[in-house]
Order: C-alpha cells, then sequence, then structure tokens
C-alpha cells in the first residue's frame, strides 16, 4: 500500500501537465491577507500570492495547478532565559520575532456552482493534493548566547509536508479579463511525531483578489 | 520537471522515514551536541564534560522488531549523611552524545547533583526549590569513572531548577524538573553548559 501512494501521485502529476499538450487557456494571479487557523495563542498572518495554470479550456477538463507563496507578518512574542552565573541576573525576558515563509504547490480541480445573467460564475476549488514546506525564522533580540539559555525556545524550522486545500471563487466577468475574489482554506502539513516545536504549523485562510488571463483561446 | 520530481519523491521518503521512532534529542545549535533546554519531561540531559559533550542514554526496547525505546530516567534520593543535614542526590548516567547516540569510549559514567538539605526534607520541600539557584559553596557534583567505577571525583556545582511541577496522569503522580548546572572538578574536569529534563514518578521517590 505504502509503494502505491508515490506512483499514485506521480500519475496524477503527470496526467495534469500532459494538458499542456492542448492549446490552453488561462492562468490567474491574485494577492489578499491570510490568517493563521491552527494557532490560538499566536495567529500568523501573512500577504498570500497565489499564481494558478488552467491548462484545459475545456469544462470536461476543470484541472489545474496551483503555486502560494505567503510573505509572513512578524509575529512578536517573549521568552525566558536562564543563567548560572551568579554574577547576572537569574532570570531575563526576551522579546522574540517570529517569521513563517509558506510555499505550497498543490493540483486540483474546479466545480462550477452557479452563472448568472452577467455571466459572473461561482465555483469551487477542490485541491485534494499539494505539498507544502513551511519556513519557521526566530529570532531573539539581544539574547546572550554564552551565559543564557532560552526554556523551550523557538527554532528555526524548515519543514514539508503533504496538505490539502478548498476554495470559493467569485469570478467576475468582464469584458478584457475577468476579475476573481477567492477565499482558501489549507490545511496544515501532515507529518509524523517526534519533531520539536512550540508552535503548530500554519494553517492559511487566505481572502485574495485577483485576475484571470487568457491565451489561446479555443474557438 | 526531474527537480519537481525529485522533491516530489524526497518528500514522500521523508513522511514516511518521519514514522520511525526517534528519541527525544533535540540539537542546540548555539551549543552543539547539546539538547535545548525545554521542560516537557523530555528526559534528557545533556552538558559539555572538558568541551565534549554528553548525554543520558537510550534504553531500546528488548523486544526484536520494536523501533522504540526511552531514555533513561535519573535516581532522586535522600541519603543520610549527617546529624543535622541529609543530602539531596540527582543522578543520571552519562555517555558521550556522538550526535544523538551513544558512544563507547565515554570517560564518565555517571554524574551526580547534591545538596545538603534538612533531615525533614519532602516532597513540598522540593516543590519550592523551584526557580531557586544555588552557588557552588553549598552543592556538590561527583563523577564516576570508568573503568573504575568506584572511583568519584568530587567537586563544586552550581544548580539552578528552572521548572518544576507535579502532576497526575493516569493514576500516577509524576514529577516533571529541569534545570541548569555546571561543575568544577578541581579545575582539571569542568562541566559546563549543563541543562536537564526529567519527568519520573513519585511513588519512585524516598522522601
Amino acid at each position: 500500500m505504502k509503494i502505491k501512494t508515490p506512483f499514485l501521485f506521480i500519475s496524477i502529476i503527470f496526467i495534469s501537465f500532459s494538458f499542456a499538450t492542448h492549446a490552453q487557456s488561462s492562468f490567474s494571479l491574485s494577492t489578499g491577507i491570510s490568517s493563521d487557523l491552527n494557532n490560538v495563542h499566536h495567529s500568523f498572518y501573512h500577504i498570500p500570492f497565489s499564481l494558478q495554470w488552467k491548462p484545459s479550456p475545456r469544462k470536461r477538463a476543470p484541472f489545474f495547478v496551483e503555486l502560494d507563496y505567503d510573505f509572513p507578518f512578524t509575529t512578536k512574542s517573549t521568552g525566558q532565559a536562564y543563567t548560572l552565573n551568579p554574577s547576572l541576573p537569574k532570570e531575563v525576558t526576551l522579546q522574540e520575532t517570529i517569521r513563517p515563509y509558506i510555499f505550497s504547490v498543490s493540483i486540483g480541480f474546479r466545480i462550477h456552482l452557479y452563472t448568472n445573467k452577467k455571466n459572473n460564475s461561482f465555483y469551487l476549488d477542490l485541491l485534494p493534493f499539494g505539498i507544502s514546506t513551511q519556513n519557521f525564522k526566530v529570532n531573539y533580540k539581544n539574547f546572550d548566547k554564552e551565559n543564557y539559555e532560552i526554556l523551550n525556545p523557538d527554532i528555526n524550522m524548515n519543514r514539508g509536508g503533504i496538505v490539502t486545500s478548498i476554495a470559493a471563487v467569485y469570478n467576475f466577468h468582464k469584458t478584457k479579463q475577468d476579475m476573481k475574489l477567492m477565499l482558501h482554506i489549507q490545511s496544515p502539513p501532515l507529518r509524523g511525531t517526534g519533531d520539536y516545536q512550540l508552535h503548530r504549523f500554519v494553517a492559511p485562510l487566505q481572502l485574495t483578489f485577483g485576475y484571470n488571463f487568457y491565451y489561446n483561446k479555443r474557438k | 520537471m526531474k527537480t519537481i520530481l525529485f522533491k516530489i519523491i524526497a518528500c514522500i521518503l521523508v513522511l514516511y522515514l518521519s514514522g520511525c521512532y526517534k528519541r527525544n534529542f533535540f540539537p542546540d545549535t548555539d551549543d552543539p551536541g547539546l539538547s535545548l533546554l525545554t521542560s516537557h519531561g523530555f528526559n534528557i540531559a545533556t552538558a559539555y564534560i572538558n568541551n565534549v559533550p554528553y548525554i543520558n542514554p537510550f534504553q531500546s526496547n528488548p523486544e526484536f522488531f520494536s523501533t522504540g525505546g526511552t531514555n533513561s530516567v535519573p535516581t532522586l534520593e535522600i541519603i543520610g549523611t549527617g546529624i543535622l543535614f541529609d543530602t539531596l542526590s540527582l543522578s543520571w548516567q552519562i555517555e558521550i552524545n556522538d550526535n544523538g547516540v551513544a558512544s563507547y569510549n565515554s570517560r564518565y559514567q555517571t554524574i551526580s547533583l547534591l545538596m545538603p538539605v534538612p533531615k525533614s526534607f519532602t516532597k513540598t520541600d522540593f516543590f519550592s526549590l523551584n526557580s531557586q539557584r544555588f552557588s557552588s559553596n553549598t552543592n556538590a557534583v561527583v563523577l564516576h569513572s570508568v573503568p573504575y567505577y568506584s572511583d568519584t571525583l568530587l567537586g563544586t556545582s552550581n544548580i539552578y531548577f528552572v521548572n518544576i511541577r507535579y502532576y497526575n496522569t493516569s493514576g500516577t503522580t509524576n514529577l516533571a524538573f529541569s534545570g541548569l548546572f555546571d561543575g568544577n572538578i578541581g579545575d582539571s574536569i569542568l562541566i559546563t553548559k549543563g541543562r536537564f529534563d526529567f519527568e519520573i514518578d513519585t511513588a519512585t521517590l524516598n522522601f
């Protein structure tokens, strides 16, 4: 069963990319604001950039590839540090900054739900399989490494894992190019146990606005 | 395309391997060979002895197919040593830490931190040591060296109990405590950057 999983995934990738051999239709760019749903005490906020490539213009081939990069706002926290040196205060509070960078690659398909008279449409993007890396950059301001030890420190961490996501998309039809409003939720990466981390992985909830760009439209 | 496939396969491989058991050792990048100072009851203790990193051993499960195991736990006990005071002894096995794996060339076998305490010392008194730092003019450190295990190397020690807490879990009361320590044995053996994070069953205590 374990052996089948990589082959299945690779097959899906090949099938998705194989649409590029057809005259293909669109890609879209969007950006906005993102909030973390997985960390309650230290929620992380990002500016997400999303690139979506839909190779096939056909409605019966609604597969697409999506790249997401979430640029983080700095989250501030504190840490406690301790020393054995009797000439120094035995405990100090340190200012901490955390910046989690997130990059994801997903494949998915589109389910059309509704189109109105103005040709505006509403649809669901389902992305059942993706790979995401989350790179946490941690810094403690004025930390005296020689004399103090931080208790339960956050540490720099770069981890990847499998993710899944879903998005509700409203498409504004315009003459030259469509605009879209997207609400996108992504799961935290699936990983095994045994790693040291104080923060959970980020589960971004993104609200983005962007444009669709069409090329090689099918006649 | 090859790069994408390579990353995909690498990620899947990492996910598969992450299912294997890992011991509780969380490398401190500022102090190579030592684990971070934690207070989660990881049963991990590391220190430099003359700049060589030492760690408490990992004990594998005896079952043939098992990949599990635990870090060895310390002994926390009261030793009757005098009329007015007894000695609180915290001791554990040590060995050279070779990237989380034990080395068989360890010069020292056990380390003990010793503190004088009143004869009426109780668990409540131990809890009162929380956030207390004790200087080297009251405490001692003992190293047992190999091959002459009975030989003891005695010196002075600073000890800082950073965090002590009791809690109940599945019918037993556990004691979790973490802290810092260092030591000096005759100015020839220096123990530096020591940190411990232990959790033990209070039923094993003799006070």
